[in-house]
């Protein structure tokens, strides 16, 4: 069944029903068609019986006009006697085909009846009563015999009639019971043949509905029916066919999604680049202004005390001839003037350093050339720490490398890179110092890990620490000048923002960031080997 | 003529008889006084008036003389035989009617005209009511080809000389034509019940209704 298509099955179905009606239709045709016949003969046989009392009565007419002719001798009755016996005739003629030979025997004695009568009504006309009584006597005789053979005839096809009758009635009730038993049997076989045709259309159609559902639902896993040499096989190869569509769409949404996601990271990317660079030329441009007053408030500071230096040697003889009193108060006076030059010279040079970091921005950098990453982020591992080091001899941190040794060089700037290095290994020895004093946990122990790796066309340089790690809130303004998280005057805030430019603008790499905050902080440099002009950001 | 005056004769007993119907079917009057006498007195008188001659003057040796005197016997008799019919009180129709009288009157004179005349009231055989005035082959003949025939003059009678078993004879056969009384029970419509229980002809006024056949032999 499964193996047919719908339309055969239907066919099939309907042929079978169709079979079925018209061999009942043919058996019933049949048997109406013997039935009618047995009705006919049956008819027949009454219509027999209807003309043989037809004729008696016409007899009895017959006889009845005849007699009343002998006495009324009324040509009325004569006439009535002949139509009697026309009638007779006409009946008797219908009834012979039935059977001649009886028909004849009572056609012989009403013939010698009527001759009888017919003379027997003469002799009375003439008025001879005594021969046409014994004329009428004989005749009766053979009245008789008509009469009896008529009565037998209406018997014999009473019963014939009766039987012929019954046999109608038998086939008929016969051909009803077998109608029956036909029509039951084409209803339970019709009614098997229509289960088993739609149960192989609706289980396919119902399992084909819950595939369609699934896929609606965007379960692509949802098993679809096999498909069958059918219609809802047909359906079943579209529906895989369309499945499979389904997979490739969420496939190519998937991969548009990702790529939109790219996008718009990168258009953040961008935009936070754009942003970095004006700063970054702001930033220059400001520090160049400052650079000039700046340049004038150290140098004076510092002439000033030269200055103060020669006034005291100048002047010498005679602060020394004042009383001890105004000589204390002088050289009190000049001690105080020193220390303020002192202090002006010390934050002008502060302030020159800031300067000059803020000029880094736009300096451009050194030369580029190999360089061996690996060796670069060690030497920068033992300059950061042993600076720190020399300013806190209590700071103390696990250091950890995992460095690539299958690592080419890579063309760079190593002063810059290394600077960028010092940004990020000093940053992570601040963050993991202060978990460490703020914690007061004397388990913690602070680790600081770099590892490097070869990515074949770049290089990536992870600097890890288990630090206090950076805010979700701050993780924006990370790279921006001037954004720091230290206490005032312990981090100038260009440290990350010049990192950034470094890697970004002067080697065409990406620096990330990634942190929790409590438990680390890891940010991860890749540089391109053949440098590319990208605008590539933070992507972290 | 015999033949016409037996003819006439028998026609005006008829007529009498004819005349006095409602009398005799009057169920309220028991003796009705017509006797076979009466009815001849009235029909000699009748005859007399139409032929001009007194029939009871005739010679009685003359042919003519012994059959007209056969014709009146039979005229009393016939009347006189049913005079228990006649007068029978608390019945209406009894059936005593001109034609039953024709005959009646036709079979008496018959038997005593003994074998020299005979006299017999027949008609045309679909309007012939009783088998007994049923014509002969040469009365049906004589009725179809001649007193019916289109261009037959009325009232004229056929007459011949033909061999009757036999015999010859002179024959002779003189129509009578439905009358307004004869219509009561000859006329329309066509198969209602007269009173005597027979269906009507559907005659008309002047049709041929009958013929007296008479029969003389030589």
């Amino acid at each position: 069944m499964v193996g047919l298509t719908i339309r055969t099955r239907l066919i099939l179905l309907t042929s079978a029903g169709l079979l079925v009606l018209v061999a009942t239709n043919a058996y019933l045709t049949r048997a109406l068609s013997e039935n009618s016949a047995g009705m006919v003969e049956a008819a027949a046989l009454l219509a027999g019986i209807e003309q043989a009392d037809s004729a008696r009565l016409a007899f009895g007419e017959m006889r009845y006009w005849m007699t009343d002719l002998a006495v009324s001798q009324l040509t009325l009755s004569e006439r009535n006697a002949q139509a009697a016996r026309a009638r007779m005739d006409e009946q008797l003629d219908k009834l012979a085909p039935w059977n001649p030979q009886r028909i004849a025997v009572v056609r012989s004695e009403l013939a010698q009846y009527d001759a009888l009568a017919d003379k027997a009504v003469d002799e009375y006309t003439n008025d001879r009563r005594v021969i046409g009584n014994s004329l009428l006597a004989q005749a009766r005789q053979h009245s008789l015999a008509v009469d009896q053979l008529l009565a037998a005839i209406v018997t014999d096809l009473t019963g014939e009639a009766t039987a012929a009758r019954l046999r109608v009635v038998a086939e008929a009730a016969a051909a009803k019971r077998l109608s029956h038993i036909v029509v039951a049997a084409a209803v339970l076989v019709g009614a098997l043949l229509t289960l088993l045709v739609l149960r192989s259309i609706v289980v396919p159609l119902r399992r084909l509905v819950a595939a369609m559902d699934g896929l609606n639902a965007g379960n692509v896993a949802v098993p679809i029916p096999a498909a069958g040499a059918d219609e809802i096989g047909a359906v079943a190869r579209t529906l895989a066919r369309f499945r499979d569509t389904l997979v490739e769409q969420n496939r190519r949404e998937r991969e548009l999604r990702a790529a939109h996601e790219e996008l718009k990271a990168t258009q953040a990317s961008l935009i936070h680049a754009e942003k970095m660079a004006s700063l970054g030329q702001l930033t220059a441009g400001i520090a160049h202004e400052i650079k000039n007053p700046l340049n004038f408030v150290n140098n004076f500071a510092g002439l000033s005390v030269e200055l103060l230096d020669e006034l005291q040697q100048t002047a010498g003889p005679a602060l020394d001839a004042l009383p001890a009193d105004q000589r204390a108060a002088v050289d009190e006076v000049i001690e105080m003037l020193t220390g303020n030059l002192d202090k002006i010279a010390e934050h002008g040079r502060r302030a020159d350093g800031i300067v000059k970091s803020m000029l880094a921005h736009s300096r451009g950098g050194g030369e580029r050339q190999l360089a061996d990453i690996n060796a670069l982020a060690e030497e920068a591992i033992n300059l950061a720490y042993h600076g720190v080091r020399a300013q806190d001899p209590n700071f103390n941190i696990t250091l950890e490398r995992d460095l690539d040794r299958n690592i080419a060089p890579i063309a760079l700037v190593p002063q810059d890179v290394t600077r960028v290095f010092l940004n990020l290994l000093g940053n992570g020895f601040y963050a993991a110092n202060k978990r460490q004093r703020d914690a007061c946990d004397a388990a913690f122990r602070a680790v600081l890990k770099v590892t490097t790796r070869n990515l074949g066309n770049a290089v990536e340089i992870r600097v890890r620490d288990n630090g206090i790690g950076v805010r979700p809130e701050h993780r924006d303004k990370l790279f921006q000048p001037f954004f720091t998280t230290k206490p005032t005057g312990e981090g100038t805030g260009l440290g990350l923002s010049i990192s950034y430019d470094i890697v970004t603008q002067q080697h065409g790499g990406t620096i990330a960031v990634d942190s929790a905050v409590g438990e680390f902080t890891e940010f991860t440099i890749r540089l391109p080997r053949s440098r590319q002009v990208t605008m590539a950001g933070m992507t972290g | 003529m015999i033949s016409q005056d037996l003819a006439e004769m028998l026609r005006d007993a008829r007529t009498v008889i004819s005349n006095n119907q409602d009398l005799i079917n009057n169920p309220e009057i028991g003796d009705k006084h017509l006797t076979g006498q009466v009815v001849l007195e009235r029909a000699v008188k009748s005859y007399e008036k139409t032929t001009g001659s007194d029939p009871e003057k005739a010679d009685p040796n003359s042919r003519q003389g012994r059959l007209l005197r056969a014709m009146m016997a039979a005229i009393v008799a016939a009347t006189d035989d049913n005079q228990a019919t006649i007068n029978e009180k608390g019945t209406a129709f009894k059936g005593f009617i001109p034609a039953v009288f024709g005959r009646l009157v036709s079979e008496e004179f018959n038997q005593r005209a003994n074998g020299e005349a005979v006299v017999k009231v027949t008609a045309p055989p679909e309007l012939v009511r009783n088998r007994k005035a049923r014509p002969d082959a040469w009365e049906a003949n004589v009725i179809k080809t001649k007193l019916l025939a289109p261009g037959w003059p009325k009232g004229q009678s056929y007459s011949a000389v033909v061999d009757v078993e036999g015999r010859p004879a002179f024959r002779i056969m003189v129509p009578e034509y439905y009358a307004a009384s004869c219509l009561v029970c000859h006329g329309s419509p066509k198969g209602e019940m007269d009173l005597t229980g027979y269906p009507k002809e559907g005659g008309k006024l002047g049709d041929l209704g009958a013929a007296i056949s008479i029969t003389l032999f030589h």
